[in-house]
């Protein structure tokens, strides 16, 4: 099965030609546009599976498939953590020519040619289940939302196509065929944002929802740019893109490495692209006007898969990282600060799907926290967990935008607790879980990425401290929502109120299991910490999977002595510790460090009473946001309003975003223009006018030539005599 | 010292032989052409199938098969190089074969006898690659140039395709006495004709055992005047545009990529092989390949920008070409390979893609053929698009091609010189070379502006027609375009092994 790997992208591919190429001729009548869709969304799903559990199942037919064929497969050797790789299709390779590279140690030289390689690990099988599971279900639900919508063909097709994109994203081999995905992904968003694009998504600034596309295209359009340096600076400096060979060079000299001004800046610039992709100070702006697209775009796009392919990048390039401690710190403080800032401007919308798209960019803001210490896996684990509760509550937010006459005000809502019961518990169930309730699947691993902060040797005290700020705050804003939404009075329109209902099956059964996999899905991996109190030892399956993957790789050695006595505080952190040191076959963790005296990886181990105190503190915190929004929204006569006047000037602060998009007109976007007027002078002078004389020059030098072509042999001869003479003298002088 | 190996000859001596015998029939089944022209192209079939089965075997012999001679002096020799050559004069002649009928039909010139004609001169082009003697390659180009003078003027009654004739034939003529002389030069200098003999000699110039430099060089110079013509280098291009666009359209389509293989073939087999041993010789002659590489490909260039008749244009950009061709000759200067062509796999690879899509665009301006004077003017192209969409994008690709735009096999082949020119240490010359190809792409661009935006000034759709087997050609031309560009390692992996046997 693995050796049709290609197989799972290309599935939702041909779904979106067939669906795209006979819904435009016509050819095709709804219900199965719909069939269509959802079927080659499963399909992949199901190609995913079934390479899973084939890959589970052991490498060694691969192996001897590779040793058959080594230029189209690839497996990893025994010690290694568990990959496969195939190349199905080589582009444009040529001979021996070949591309000077610098890895350190001299010049060499690496064949031209980008292979067309999809790879599979335990990070891609992650993603894979994720990408295909949570896209199919909302390919379900999308047949309800879009019911009686007119040229559906158009939104199904655009949506197959972003999961073919997602997953040649998450399957590719190597850098260039990512950022095929990458920018696939990034058109298949601007698209469906785009999807309604005469409607007014905006009504203070008139914006359409075309505009919105645009501006998430060209926000990611800057970050990309940043992207692509970093990929070119990767390439001159490794002269590969191959994620292993890159792993494998960096780790190979990892004392040369470490902590490299080059690997800096490479990283850097990679992460530039994902603050792009996946909205991160200073390039979130873009993803709360991506709400104008339809809801399931919403889910699935801008909060279960694409926004998280930066984080995805991040893991992905973990060896990279590892090696700079700047650039991880760049990762770790712009992730903190972006969902601390993201979370206060959730508490203050009543659009709600601006409430989510907050809390999105501020969950991705954890998530890249998490990459920046070091947590690697924790932060993969929330990119699963968050993918799970974050697509329920949009989907519930849908369900309840399309019975409330298309309305995304929360000001209108209200009580709708009574009519609509299974997306309220749904949107209830992942509203705890999100918040941090024990023992759902937001508290294990929002708790493990803040554990992680606070005791990693790459984190810090007051990154910690902001990030459980933040988590005050996300409680708050979405037990405010939950009340302002589902309990209380309801504010809606009369002729709303009348034909207020549940939703159909084929959407609330989605919410239902989303909302079960929002519970559950965290028992995966609960973190060490959690199950040493309840005395589990350590069950952290996803840790155990994942770990190998990302872990750092190809330290110098000899310092696991001189670090061993910061370890020694807790023996039973140790043991569990050992499991993954037994499991990587001598792969350091933890215990080495290069001569400099700066641990790779590795944590201080904290005695089971600060455990126990971090445990009850999330507790704590999950209580305070939810009484603050009971105490503020929860009652008949919100006291919200009653306080409105006194915060006024914190709330209008909040509500218009700390004035971001204000500050990025006069900042870049006014002087932008002013740059581009200024060149666009000089195109239209000096540019142009060097461009028009010398192809006036061309033509002109043309025209002389041309009087030489007198068609008179004897003329011809005596140039070629010219030319002949003039041979003869070059040779014999 | 190889066995006499007979069969070396066959990638000659089928199309000669089918030529001839077909040419004494031509007379007594001359009404019935399609029956000569079916025939032809089989006989066409089976001299690309020759060189390719050999090929494929070759490696059973030691990569090398010679014969006809004496003392370590061979007539025919056949090695990759030649085989891979012969392989391609096949493809050009079939595919002008293939249009041939439809463009007599609307010449309204009937005359069967030309079909032959085109085996007699792939004989020629063979016979030239498939040596390592002067006098082998001289005959072979004798046969070749009186068999293209024929066909250009075939059409006794044009008076432009006889003009054509007699021009080429004049300046063809005029330069066979430069070449003639070099050999007796060459000969005189080195007493030897064959290339291993003069190798030696060449090697003999550090030793001080060759007794006349100056000899050799003058004969040298003649001998590259002669070649320079035959590619039709600045300045020894004036007959290009004149001929091809005269000649009979699948003839020029022939010419344009048989001729200027053949002749590079031996430019490439004289030079790598003859005369790289002395670093004295090679520095005398690489400024002057240089030189004409960068005259031709900027003036080439600069001519085409002016023209308002496809077939001259094509004519233009065929010198152009040849620039690029010649860039990829220039040995290196440094490294590993100082004093070596390194650039020879490319400038095969480049010489299979531009058959392709130099053929391809020919086929296109010979489906415009018709009585009329204007029949190939700007303006005939106008629209093509909302005439014959299949027609414009067909000729889109070439066009596209031989700009050099991704992923069409003109990009792959211009990269591949554009790398080994750099690999050879000339940054200068690929710099130049990317500003010619920057000058070539306005023209190329203006008739595809002119096929895709234009509206057609009068509907002339009604006689443009595509036959059967035109359409093959182009179909196969199109394919063979893409795939040098999106898998170029289907060609150019095995041309890695041309050069290793090609040395002596």
């Amino acid at each position: 099965m693995l050796t049709y790997l290609w197989l799972i992208p290309l599935a939702p591919l041909a779904g979106f030609l067939l669906v795209g190429g006979l819904g435009m001729a016509g050819r095709l009548r709804e219900p199965w546009v719909q069939r269509l869709a959802v079927a080659a969304s499963a399909a992949s799903f199901v190609l995913a599976v079934a390479a899973i559990v084939d890959f589970a199942g052991g490498l060694d037919d691969e192996r001897a498939l590779a040793a058959a064929q080594p230029d189209r497969y690839e497996v990893s050797a025994a010690g290694e953590p568990a990959r496969f790789e195939i190349t199905p299709l080589r582009w444009m390779p040529i001979g021996d020519v070949t591309l000077r590279g610098w890895d350190g140690q001299g010049v060499r030289r690496a064949a031209f040619g980008v292979n067309w390689t999809f790879a599979l690990d335990t990070l891609t099988a992650v993603m894979l289940l994720v990408v295909t599971g949570i896209g199919t279900l909302i390919h379900i639900y999308s047949i309800g939302y879009m019911a009686g919508e007119q040229g559906q063909h158009r939104f199904f097709a655009y949506l197959n196509l972003f999961m073919a994109m997602m997953l040649t994203l998450v399957l590719a081999g190597n850098l260039a065929v990512l950022f095929v995905g990458w920018e696939g992904v990034g058109l298949c968003s601007y698209l469906l944002i785009g999807y309604y694009y005469r409607q007014v998504f905006d009504k203070e600034s008139g914006l359409t929802c075309a505009d919105a596309g645009r501006k998430a295209f060209i926000t990611n359009r800057i970050g990309d740019f940043g992207f692509l340096l970093g990929m070119l600076l990767l390439l001159l400096s490794f002269g590969t893109w191959d994620f292993s060979e890159l792993a494998a060079a960096i780790n190979g000299s990892s004392a040369y490495w470490y902590g490299s001004v080059l690997l800096t800046g490479i990283g850097v610039l990679l992460f530039f692209g994902a603050t792009g992709k996946s909205a991160q100070v200073p390039l979130y702006v873009w993803l709360p006007d991506a709400m104008a697209g339809p809801t399931p775009v919403s889910a699935l796009i801008h909060a279960a898969t694409m926004v998280t392919a930066g984080v995805y990048m991040l893991a992905r390039m973990s060896a990279l990282y590892w090696h700079s401690p700047g650039a991880m710190f760049v990762v770790a403080v712009v992730g903190c600060l972006t969902a601390v800032l993201a979370a206060t401007m959730g508490m203050a919308q009543y659009d709600i799907k601006k409430v989510l798209a907050y809390s999105t960019v501020s969950q991705l803001g954890y998530m890249m926290l998490g990459a920046g210490v070091g947590a690697f896996v924790a932060a993969i684990f929330h990119l699963v967990t968050h993918a799970f509760f974050k697509a329920c509550l949009f989907l519930g937010s849908g369900s309840v935008i399309a019975r409330c006459g298309h309305t995304n005000d929360m000001r209108l809502y209200g009580g709708l607790k009574r009519w609509m019961p299974t997306t309220y518990w749904t949107f209830l169930v992942s509203t705890l879980a999100i918040a941090g309730l024990f023992p759902l699947s937001g508290f294990m691993s929002k708790d493990e990425i803040l554990a992680r902060t606070l005791f990693s040797f790459r984190g810090s005290a007051v990154l910690w401290l902001f990030g459980t700020l933040a988590a005050v705050m996300t409680s708050f804003y979405m037990f405010r929502a939950v009340y302002m939404t589902f309990h209380g009075e309801n504010r809606s329109p009369d002729h709303v109120r009348e034909h207020l209902r549940e939703s159909p099956p084929v959407m609330t059964g989605v919410l239902v299991v989303l909302a079960i996999g929002a519970a559950g899905v965290g028992l995966l991996g609960v973190p060490e910490g959690v199950s040493r109190l309840v005395g589990l030892g350590n069950v952290n399956w996803f840790e155990h999977v994942l770990h190998p993957v990302v872990a750092a790789r190809g330290v110098v050695a000899g310092s696991a002595e001189a670090h061993g006595g910061e370890h020694g505080a807790a023996p039973a952190g140790e043991a569990g510790h050992g499991e993954h040191a037994a499991a990587q076959a001598g792969a350091s963790h933890g215990e080495a460090a290069p001569p400099g005296g700066y641990l790779v990886e590795g944590m201080h181990h904290p005695s089971v009473a600060a455990e126990a105190g971090l445990f009850v503190l999330a507790f704590v915190v999950f209580l305070t946001g939810f009484l603050l929004a009971r105490w503020a929204y929860g009652g008949p006569e919100p006291r919200a309003e009653a306080l409105a006047p006194r915060l006024a000037y914190l709330r209008r602060l909040l509500h218009r975003k700390w004035f971001v998009d204000e500050l990025y007109d006069r900042l870049v976007i006014r002087p932008y223009y002013a740059v581009a007027d200024f060149f666009a002078a000089v195109d239209q002078r000096i540019v142009d006018g060097a461009v028009n004389l010398s192809a006036a020059t061309a033509e002109l030098s043309g025209q002389v030539l041309k009087l030489f072509g007198t068609g008179i042999v004897r003329h011809y001869a005596l140039w070629f005599m010219a030319g002949a003479v003039l041979i003869a003298w070059m040779m014999m002088r | 010292m190889p066995e006499f190996q007979h069969f070396a000859a066959l990638p000659t001596l089928v199309p000669a032989a089918f030529g001839l015998v077909f040419l004494v029939f031509a007379p007594f089944i001359g009404s019935d052409k399609k029956w000569m022209w079916a025939f032809t192209t089989a006989a066409m079939g089976l001299t690309i199938l020759i060189p390719a089965i050999i090929l494929s075997k070759i490696g059973l012999y030691g990569d090398v098969l010679e014969t006809a001679g004496v003392a370590g002096q061979y007539m025919v020799r056949t090695d990759r190089l030649a085989l891979w050559l012969d392989i391609l004069f096949g493809i050009a002649g079939l595919l002008a074969l293939l249009v041939t009928p439809a463009y007599l039909e609307r010449a309204n010139s009937h005359r069967p006898e030309i079909y032959p004609l085109f085996l007699i001169a792939v004989s020629g082009m063979t016979a030239m690659v498939g040596s390592d003697h002067l006098v082998m390659i001289f005959v072979g180009l004798e046969v070749l140039s009186i068999t293209l003078y024929v066909m250009c003027g075939l059409a006794r009654e044009r008076a432009v395709q006889v003009e054509a004739a007699l021009k080429y034939f004049l300046l063809g003529a005029f330069s066979t006495s430069f070449l003639v002389f070099g050999l007796a030069l060459i000969l005189g200098a080195t007493g030897r004709l064959d290339i291993p003999g003069i190798a030696g000699a060449v090697l003999g110039v550090g030793a001080g055992t060759l007794w006349n430099e100056t000899l050799l060089l003058a004969g040298l110079a003649l001998f590259l005047i002669a070649f320079a013509f035959k590619v039709g280098a600045v300045p020894f291009h004036f007959w290009v545009p004149d001929v091809y666009q005269g000649a009979p359209t699948p003839v020029t389509a022939f010419m344009a990529a048989g001729t200027k293989a053949a002749a590079f073939g031996v430019l490439l087999r004289v030079l790598y092989a003859g005369f790289s041993g002395a670093e004295t010789i090679v520095d005398r002659w690489a400024p002057v390949i240089a030189g004409l590489a960068v005259a031709t490909m900027v003036v080439g260039n600069v001519l085409a920008l002016v023209q308002t008749r496809v077939k001259r244009l094509l004519a233009y950009s065929s010198v152009a070409h040849a620039g690029y061709l010649l860039l990829a000759l220039v040995p290196a200067t440094s490294g590993a390979h100082a004093g070596e062509i390194v650039g020879g796999p490319a400038l095969l690879f480049y010489l299979f893609t531009y058959t392709f899509m130099t053929v391809g665009a020919f086929i296109v301006a010979a489906l415009f053929q018709s009585d009329r004077e204007d029949a190939d003017h700007f303006a005939q192209f106008a629209g093509l698009w909302h005439r014959r969409p299949l027609l414009a994008a067909a000729m889109g690709v070439f066009l596209l091609s031989l700009t050099g735009i991704p992923p069409l096999g003109g990009f792959t082949g211009k990269y591949v010189i554009f790398l080994s020119v750099l690999d050879a240490g000339h940054p200068v010359l690929a710099a130049i070379m990317a500003i010619a190809a920057v000058i070539g792409a306005a023209y190329y661009l203006r008739v595809l502006m002119l096929m895709f935006i234009a509206q057609p000034e009068e509907d002339l759709a009604a006689r443009l027609v595509t036959p059967g087997p035109a359409r093959l050609a182009l179909a196969v031309a199109v394919v063979a375009t893409f795939v040098l560009g999106i898998a170029p390692f289907v060609l150019y992996d095995p041309l890695l092994t041309v050069m290793r046997a090609a040395a002596f």
